[in-house]
């Protein structure tokens, strides 16, 4: 097992997760306006699959849960506390907030698989273009039954384009356990519309670096989509003032046992793990606190009458 | 040269010039050129360039998005304007959004044709831009044939900032005028000159009583109801056509009327005509009274169809009866 390497992992999926945390307390001491969708149990996929990105020739496009995606892929802490707090600092300067981010090749949306169709867009447009790198999508298992979803995926299919599709099943759509509302399965609907398909259960954050890493040359070399599905589970409420009293007692018991931040803090030595949990509180509680006291947008600035 | 014409050779000329502009759309290729054969030709002259969809709108509506995010400059085909509620959330929810929240210059034109007075009915016949009015981020444009609908798809395409280009079905074999004579009575000029121009049709010469102001295909009925005002009533009007309906400036068109009638081919209930007449009458002090259709489904059926939406007899009568009421 390469250490340093899971140590390197393990401190971006503390950070993600101290950072949800941290926002969470914010909500519950009502320091926070607007809603937020938290990635608590879900860090090591944000964390395995984009440490490959090119950030300057791929593209990647989140949905309205993606906190865990843009600190895996900027670290920038006080940007985006800044941003949850819609301050001037933020990453579009609070004028997105939790859901809307826009950072480079990185595009996030609040509307469920509503990204894809442009991210199969963007991936077209590399290939016309004759230009180099992929398109990364996460999505969620609710977003997977959205007609544009489905529309995209069969898009991909017809042009071939250098697309992944990285669904993080976490088996719930707000309180709505998908599988029980879904026709088929999401294999047979993927390979139906012609792209080949991985399945894999997200536990390990090194292996999850693995089979992207496999998968992400794949995709630089073929230029052809591919279709991976993650079996993961949200640790934490859908959203700010979500109880939970929804959840199947065998999946949370079997998550809770299974955590992989948790797998990955038992691998390291103690030392390494205390050094990094102390580095990581003291980066966030001091991005929080800084992002409180930066200043708000102005609208004049912002907000440009239209040309 | 007819509307369809100027379109076809504004196309042509966008893609032998820029080869950032792709076509996508429903039919667009050869041997059918497009349900209204807009594209007739192009497919062969400009091969890979025009990009025939499956019939997905809101996939292929958001597929052109991000070929925009790319830095190129599609122009999607929606066959007909009435499918436009199928692609909505991608407008409004995604391009809208990514041109002024995520603050990107993006080069998107969706172009799609309007409008009825064809016996198509109730899902084939309405003027759905209505949808996408008064939705910050985006700009709709009507062209017309008082206005080169060519010029203003160039325009449209480089603007940098998403354009919902509304055609009309039955405009497209109809010749465009765009300054002089217009029939044996009237005179085109440019009453606004602008990147979307608003085009005035006059008599020359006699200054007008009343003047209307419209968008698009329903500008026939208003120059015939134009002309039998002033065979039948003795009444002299004038038209203004824009182009811009996004326009934010209405308040200050050159009106040269006395009382203001706004007509579009939509339903008059909470829509664009009413909102102009509203700032005309407040902002330029005159009498202003929104026309459109009335406040149901369109029919097949040509008399009922025509009950429905504004025409030019209705205009003429509406007219007059606001011109009683105005006097001062
Ligand atoms: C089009 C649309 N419908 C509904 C919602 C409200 N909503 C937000 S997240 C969510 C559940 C999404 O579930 P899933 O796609 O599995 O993602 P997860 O929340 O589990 O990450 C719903 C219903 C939305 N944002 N967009
Ligand atoms: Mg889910």
């Amino acid at each position: 097992m390469n250490l340093d390497l899971l140590a390197r992992f393990y401190e971006r999926m503390f950070l993600i997760r101290t950072f949800e945390q941290t926002v969470e307390a914010y909500f519950a001491r009502g320091q926070m306006r607007g809603t937020t969708h938290g990635s608590i149990g879900q860090e090591a996929i944000a964390v395995g699959v984009l440490s490959h990105v090119h950030p300057d020739e791929d593209f990647v496009t989140g949905t309205h849960r993606s906190h865990g995606h843009f600190l895996a892929l900027t670290g920038r802490v006080f940007e985006l506390a800044s941003e949850l707090m819609g301050k001037k600092t933020g990453v579009i300067h609070g004028r997105g907030g939790s859901q809307h981010l826009a950072f480079g090749n990185f595009l996030t949306n609040g509307i469920t698989g509503g990204m894809l169709p442009s991210a199969v867009g963007v991936a077209l447009a590399k290939k016309l273009k004759g230009e180099p790198g992929v398109v990364i999508s996460f999505l969620g298992d609710g977003g997977m039954n959205e007609g544009h979803t489905l529309e995209a995926l069969n898009l991909a299919g017809a042009f071939q384009t250098p697309n992944i599709f990285v669904l993080e099943n976490n088996h719930y759509a707000m309180s709505t356990v998908t599988e029980r509302v879904t026709g088929g399965t999401f294999e047979s609907r993927v390979r139906g519309f012609g792209l080949p398909y991985v399945r894999h259960r997200a536990l390990d954050v090194l292996e999850i670096h693995r089979l992207f890493g496999e998968i992400y040359q794949r995709v630089r070399e073929t230029r052809r989509p591919v279709f991976l599905e993650f079996e993961t589970y949200r640790l934490c409420g859908h959203s700010k003032s979500d109880k939970r009293e929804y959840v199947v007692p065998e999946l949370e018991a079997y998550w809770r046992e299974n955590d992989p931040l948790l797998r990955a803090r038992r691998a390291l030595p103690e030392e390494t793990v205390r050094e990094i949990e102390e580095r990581v509180r003291r980066q966030v509680a001091e991005a929080f606190r800084r992002a409180e006291e930066a200043p708000f947008p102005d609208p004049a600035e912002e907000l440009k009458p239209r040309p | 040269m007819r509307y369809i014409e100027h379109l076809r050779q504004a196309i042509e000329d966008l893609l032998a010039q820029d080869p950032t502009v792709y076509l996508l759309g429903e039919d667009i290729e050869e041997p059918y050129g497009g349900a209204f054969k807009v594209t007739k030709g192009l497919s062969t002259k400009f091969p890979g360039r025009l990009l025939s969809m499956p019939m997905s709108e809101q996939g292929y509506t958001g597929l052109g998005i991000g070929m925009a995010l790319a830095g190129l400059k599609p122009i999607v085909e929606i066959m007909f304007g009435d499918f436009v509620t199928l692609v909505v959330d991608q407008v409004v929810n995604h391009l809208a959004k990514f041109y002024e929240m995520y603050d990107r210059p993006l080069h998107y034109v969706l172009r799609t044709p309007s409008g009825g007075y064809r016996g198509y009915g109730a899902t084939h016949s309405q003027s759905l831009e209505r949808l996408f009015l008064g939705i910050p981020g985006l700009r709709v444009v009507a062209p017309n044939v008082l206005s080169d609908p060519g010029a203003l798809l160039k325009t449209s395409v480089n603007l940098g900032m998403p354009v919902i280009f509304v055609e009309n079905k039955l405009d497209y074999a109809r010749p465009v005028v765009t300054q002089g004579a217009f029939g044996d009575l009237f005179v085109v000029e440019t009453a606004v000159a602008d990147r979307f121009p608003v085009q005035r049709l006059a008599l020359p010469d006699e200054p007008p009583e009343v003047s209307f102001v419209t968008y698009g295909g329903v500008l026939q009925e208003v120059i015939q109801a134009q002309e039998r005002l002033l065979y039948d009533h003795e009444v002299i009007a004038e038209t203004l056509v824009i182009s811009d309906l996004s326009h934010g400036r209405v308040e200050t068109l050159p009106l040269r009327g006395r009382a203001v009638v706004v007509v579009e081919e939509s339903w008059v209930q909470f829509g664009w005509a009413r909102d102009v007449a509203y700032r005309i009458q407040h902002h330029a002090g005159k009498p202003a009274l929104a026309l459109g259709a009335r406040d149901h489904y369109i029919p097949a059926s040509e008399p009922l169809e025509r009950f429905v939406l504004p025409t030019a007899s209705r205009i003429v009568t509406e007219t007059l009866q606001f011109l009683e009421r105005a006097t001062p």
